[in-house]
């Protein structure tokens, strides 16, 4: 916006901050790819959400605080291997590349002992990586594609996603925060489902729980540079996810 | 039952501790008065199947306090149970207690503990406790690992790591229940910290992965994300590689069932998942810790029954 004539111009915004180094492009490929509405299987799993609502654990009373402890736990876990997705990007040999993709997915799978949560992240990641054939081309992306169409091709969502932001060269920091905002608006789609939990309350907790992600954010980076293992301990989650097939009525697969 | 003819040989010493134990020792005395020395307990125990017997006999390779087997009692099928003792009646602040568990190839060997695993409320200058669990399983063998709970007190501070490495054929029953503290004195999540790691590992591919670590200030365990209305946790791995996938299909879901009937929730919830392969992980929360300890073992003895063909009495304890 042009200053007022006789007026100094407006100042931007402290440039001592955090910088985004990101291009326009870039930012666009961020909002396509981390857009709640990617169409990858995302809206039709509840995590275990459905289970904790229909033993009326879950409320729109409680909603706030499960979504800031979940966040904490399983946001941190899955934001790491985001990273290490992001990170892998930087392993330019094929066949080294090939192993420790394999390797991480692996990893990421033993320690998603839910099987419904687990066959999900693998659903999501093998979408993710079929929905961007042909958007650009890069040798890694093709490897970890081929990988994933095979029928026991393990790609999990965190690190297929990681992997893409991370070929794009956008900043991790940046697509760490992305990503898992995109994450807590699916959990709160799930819960406007689920829940009495109206479109402006939803909205309203998106808003007010960004400092909560740029917290996991920084977290999960502190365990990426310092090699350390995250933390997860969600075991009601954990067992609302065992035993959503067992519910009577069900909105979400299992 | 009847007992093996073991033969306890004790190579550690006071004058030969573990490397590592030395190192440690030296960096954790600091000179306070009353203040306890640290302890390194070491156990490495070794099972091997005698083809002549057709019985699995226990070898005990090195024992230094606190940790101390006995002697081994066979079981009906001929495998070894053992009772791990903890000769200063729980982990104090500072312990490292190392346990390195091999079972040769085809052994049948039974773990448990003489009574629930008390973490103590440490000194203030004292180290967190660390117990530190090494496992092999050879091929055709099998490890049944059925311990009592663990209560920390108040203040404890607790790290247990156990890596378990599976060969072919190899089976395993693991369970873990962990209660929030002396209930009955009225702590209940007055712990400071404890970090529970395991990993279950098949031809060194991960077949589960628990990184555990509850907080009760920085992370309030009732919060909905972790127990909710819930205090007792409990959790059974159930392995043998190589088994097909179908098998584990409907292991699950007659597990499945059976948790199904168990859980009342508000009162005790059961959930059974099938692990990325060769086998399956059975989870309880409980608000009292007798529900959760009374049904825990009725997955134990189904599971065995299908991949076994026969179930077990529990080990026999006089509290």
């Amino acid at each position: 916006m042009a200053a007022l004539l006789g007026e100094p111009p407006l100042a931007g915004p402290p440039r001592d901050g955090l910088r985004l180094d990101l291009e326009p492009l870039q930012v666009l490929q961020l909002l396509q790819l981390c857009d709640s509405a990617l169409p990858v299987g995302g809206s039709a799993h509840s995590f275990g959400l459905e289970t904790l609502v229909a033993e009326e654990l879950l409320t729109v009373e409680t909603l706030e605080e499960f979504l800031q402890a979940y966040l904490t736990e399983a946001g941190l876990l899955e934001g790491v291997f985001f990273g290490r997705g992001h990170r892998l990007a930087q392993v330019t040999e094929p066949g080294e590349f090939q192993v420790r993709w394999r390797a991480l997915n692996a990893e990421l799978s033993a320690l998603k002992l839910a099987r419904e949560s687990r066959q999900a992240s693998i659903m999501m990641g093998r979408r993710l990586l079929h929905l961007v054939q042909g958007w650009f081309s890069e040798e890694r992306l093709t490897l970890a594609q081929q990988m994933a169409l095979r029928e026991d091709g393990v790609s999990h969502y965190a690190l297929a996603a990681g992997l893409l932001c991370g070929l794009l060269g956008i900043n991790e920091r940046v697509a760490l925060a992305a990503f898992l905002q995109q994450q807590l608006a699916a959990l709160l789609a799930a819960c406007q489902r689920l829940l009495p939990l109206g479109q402006r309350r939803a909205m309203s907790l998106l808003w007010q729980l960004k400092p909560t992600l740029l917290a996991v954010t920084g977290q999960a980076l502190g365990y990426l540079e310092q090699g350390e293992e995250p933390w997860q301990w969600t075991p009601l989650v954990e067992l609302g996810s065992l035993r959503h097939p067992y519910l009577e009525t069900r909105l979400f697969i299992s | 039952m009847q007992a093996l003819g073991s033969e306890p040989r004790e190579e550690a010493t006071e004058e030969e501790p573990a490397a590592e134990s030395d190192e440690r020792e030296g960096q954790e005395q600091p000179d306070t008065p009353g203040y306890r020395q640290a302890v390194a307990g070491w156990l490495r125990l070794g099972f091997g199947y005698e083809r002549a017997t057709g019985r699995s006999r226990l070898l005990v390779q090195e024992q230094r306090p606190p940790l101390q087997v006995v002697r081994a009692f066979s079981t009906d099928e001929g495998g070894a149970l053992v009772h791990v003792h903890n000769l200063s009646g729980g982990v104090l602040g500072g312990d490292r207690c190392e346990l390195a568990i091999e079972v040769g190839p085809g052994a049948r060997a039974m773990l448990t503990s003489t009574g629930a695993t008390r973490l103590y409320r440490p000194r203030a200058a004292d180290c967190p406790a660390l117990q530190r669990w090494q496992v092999q399983v050879g091929a055709g063998a099998l490890l049944e690992h059925l311990p009592d709970a663990l209560i920390p007190f108040a203040g404890a501070r607790y790290r247990q790591e156990v890596t378990i490495a599976l060969a072919e054929d190899a089976g395993l029953f693991w369970w873990e229940i962990v209660a929030p503290g002396r209930v009955a004195r009225g702590e209940c999540f007055t712990y400071e910290w404890l970090e529970l790691l395991l990993t279950i590992t098949s031809a060194g591919c991960p077949l589960a992965i628990e990184r555990f670590r509850l907080e009760p200030t920085a992370r309030p365990p009732l919060s909905l994300a972790r127990l909710g209305p819930y205090r007792y946790c409990a959790s059974l791995y159930v392995c043998r590689t190589g088994q097909p996938p179908q098998r584990w299909a409907d292991l699950e879901a007659e597990l499945a069932a059976l948790a199904q009937e168990l859980s009342r929730p508000g009162c005790c919830v059961w959930g059974v998942s099938r692990l990325p392969a060769d086998g399956l992980v059975v989870r309880g929360l409980a608000q009292e810790g007798l529900t959760l300890g009374h049904q825990l073992p009725e997955f134990w003895r189904l599971a065995r029954l299908r991949l076994y063909g026969s179930a077990v009495p529990l080990p026999r304890k006089i509290y």
